[in-house]
């Protein structure tokens, strides 16, 4: 016999009230938890990704398309650049870094991205297993890919026009797996990684084709048709040297440009503040549903001491002592509080699960389940704290109880 | 062993319960009698050390009551009063066993199983153990307030209108068991009462008049 026990038995033998308690914590510490940590987690993998990139340059268009393409693989390009008139731009002398990308097919849904070894050197994609790209049609494969498509040094594909599953394939070429990168839980994790040179190759056999429309333009201008101007990127990730260049050249490339710069810093904070407004209103609901909750517990405990007055004139008559009695109940607080953490705790990785299986298949992207961060530490302390509050304002009762009026009344 | 002194109890302003002296010694039991509304329940939580007198001195076991303070007092009430309720109340979450043992648990005394088996069969409730409390008879209740009472081999027993709910049979049952578990432990036995039917059990008694 000790206080834990008789506390546990007082809450199991009122069962439904208590267990409306624990269900309402749950829920509260659930949905917390969960956009606590998705939130925290997208926060990471967007500032990792974005690191090191000051502007993008790309097709006019939306901005955020532009930055979602080209940095997170997320949307579909604006369309495509010059790479000719891209160099130009580079060679700005506040231009420390520019790397290139051309993107338009993919393999099975996972994006091939045509590049240099200055991408990878970047993301500090480490290749091993294998070599980097050197002829055309070789390719580097991300860890995630490798995992999940169970491809091998050697292994050669298909790639798909578009960036879906549906597109009509590339069959005259393939591509040969020669290098997998480590995990390095970044973008490149997801992507196919090859030359610039075997992106313009699959393409230019496309344009061959006959078609009216071309042949009147060959006719034309015959001369220019096949010269290395023709070639064309998606997009171009630059680092300049000192801030000072993102003063004017974004500008200038606006103004004066047929292409558009965007600044990933800016366009990111204009997404999560765009979120930001779903995410707290949520996060207001969840402290409200914990609130109740810790009103709920209140509640029960207020009621159940009425009722169970005279069992604690009791206790005190055969020798507790009020203190005793007040921990006696600020346990039954405690264990709401406890369990309703718990299994919130679970409802909230499980949906989490969930939606990593989800956002793996459609997106690519991977979300770890299970960590625990100090976010969830904060929320232990949170529910713990409200269910300890709630528990205990009723149970200063116990020091007003009279024990001789109550034993006589009944 | 008990002997109380001038005792006497006033509630707010109304005018002063003075009860009668008593003298117990060793094994020696006591019925109070009297109508209801004369104090019998108030003396019993005098004696109880439930309520504390305003003046005079209730003295237990050679100790003057009033000198304790208030952990020695709750204590000393733990570990040497028992008492039986007019209406068994008990903690309905638990068990009878456990309500049993929370009576040692309580009086901070280590829990001996044995004991209370062996006491749990000589008053007829060892078949009870198990059973949630709420679902006893009330001669059972009654049966297992009384076992409560002796857990801790109090030196008094104080028993509150024990017989009020019970038929004559099941009453003179009661008395039987009260006296000899009493006996067994060498208690004071004290029982506050209206119910004329333990008039004869019982050869010390006092009856309280409102004066």
């Amino acid at each position: 016999m000790n206080l834990f026990k008789i506390s546990w038995k007082n809450l199991t033998s009122k069962s439904l009230t208590n267990s409306l308690s624990i269900l309402l914590m749950a829920f509260g510490v659930g949905i917390i938890s969960l956009i606590l940590n998705v939130g925290r987690q997208l926060d990471e993998k967007f500032t990792k990704n974005i690191k090191g990139i000051d502007m993008v340059v790309g097709a006019k268009g939306s901005p955020l398309q532009l930055i979602l393409s080209s940095i997170y693989q997320l949307d579909s390009p604006t369309g495509n650049i010059s790479f000719s008139e891209a160099k130009m731009i580079a060679r700005n002398p506040f231009i420390k870094k520019a790397i290139p990308i051309a993107m338009g097919d993919s393999y099975l849904g996972y994006r091939i991205v045509g590049t240099d070894s200055t991408y990878l050197s970047h993301y500090q994609g480490i290749v091993s297993p294998g070599k980097l790209f050197e002829k055309p049609f070789e390719a580097v494969i991300g860890a995630s890919i490798a995992d999940i498509l169970k491809l091998k040094i050697g292994d050669t594909f298909a790639s798909s026009h578009g960036l879906d599953q549906e597109g009509e394939k590339h069959e005259s070429q393939k591509y040969k797996v020669v290098g997998i990168l480590t995990p390095n839980n970044s973008v490149v994790d997801n992507l196919i990684i090859t030359s610039l040179q075997t992106v313009w190759e699959v393409h230019e056999h496309d344009e061959v084709k006959p078609n009216a429309l071309l042949l009147l333009e060959e006719n034309t201008d015959h001369n220019q048709s096949k010269t290395e101007t023709d070639n064309a990127i998606t997009a171009m990730l630059v680092k300049f040297r000192n801030p000072m260049g993102l003063m004017n050249i974004p500008r200038n490339i606006n103004a004066n440009t047929n292409m558009q710069a965007a600044l990933p810093a800016i366009e990111i904070n204009r997404l999560f503040s765009l979120m930001g407004v779903g995410i707290d209103t949520l996060k207001w609901l969840a402290f409200l549903i914990i609130f109740v909750s810790g009103l709920s517990v209140f509640v029960s405990l207020y009621n159940s001491l009425k009722e169970r007055k005279y069992e604690m004139a009791l206790m005190l008559s055969m020798g507790a002592s009020r203190l005793k009695l007040f921990i006696l109940l600020l346990l039954e607080g405690l264990f709401i509080g406890l369990l309703g953490y718990l299994i919130g705790f679970i409802f909230s990785k499980t949906i989490l699960f969930l939606m990593a299986k989800t956002a793996q298949q459609s997106y690519h992207y991977q979300f770890s389940v299970f960590n625990y961060s100090f976010d969830d530490i904060l929320i232990f302390i949170a529910c713990i704290f409200i269910c300890m509050v709630a528990a205990a304002i009723p149970s200063i009762g116990i020091y007003k109880i009279n024990i001789s009026k109550t034993l006589a009344s009944q | 062993m008990i002997t109380t002194k001038g005792v006497e109890y006033q509630y707010g302003n109304e005018i002063a319960l003075v009860f009668e002296d008593i003298n117990l010694q060793k094994s020696d039991s006591l019925l109070i009698l009297g109508k209801s509304g004369v104090g019998k329940t108030t003396f019993l939580h005098l004696i109880g050390l439930l309520l504390m007198p305003t003046k005079g001195v209730i003295t237990i076991n050679s100790i003057k009551t009033n000198t304790l303070l208030n952990n020695d007092l709750v204590k000393f009430r733990a570990q040497n009063i028992g008492v039986i309720y007019q209406k068994p109340h008990f903690v309905n979450s638990l068990s009878v066993e456990e309500n049993l043992a929370l009576a040692t648990y309580l009086a901070g005394k280590s829990q001996q199983k044995d004991q209370l088996q062996s006491l749990a069969q000589s008053l007829d409730i060892d078949h009870l153990l198990n059973k949630n409390i709420k679902n006893l008879s009330l001669g059972e209740q009654q049966r297992v307030g009384i076992a409560r009472a002796l857990m801790n081999s109090p030196s008094l027993i104080l028993a509150d209108e024990p017989s009020s709910s019970l038929d004559d049979e099941n009453c003179q049952k009661m008395v039987d068991l009260l006296k000899r578990e009493a006996a067994k432990i060498e208690a004071n036995l004290i029982i506050v009462t209206h119910d004329q039917r333990l008039k004869m059990e019982f050869e010390n008694q006092i009856t309280l008049t409102k004066n």
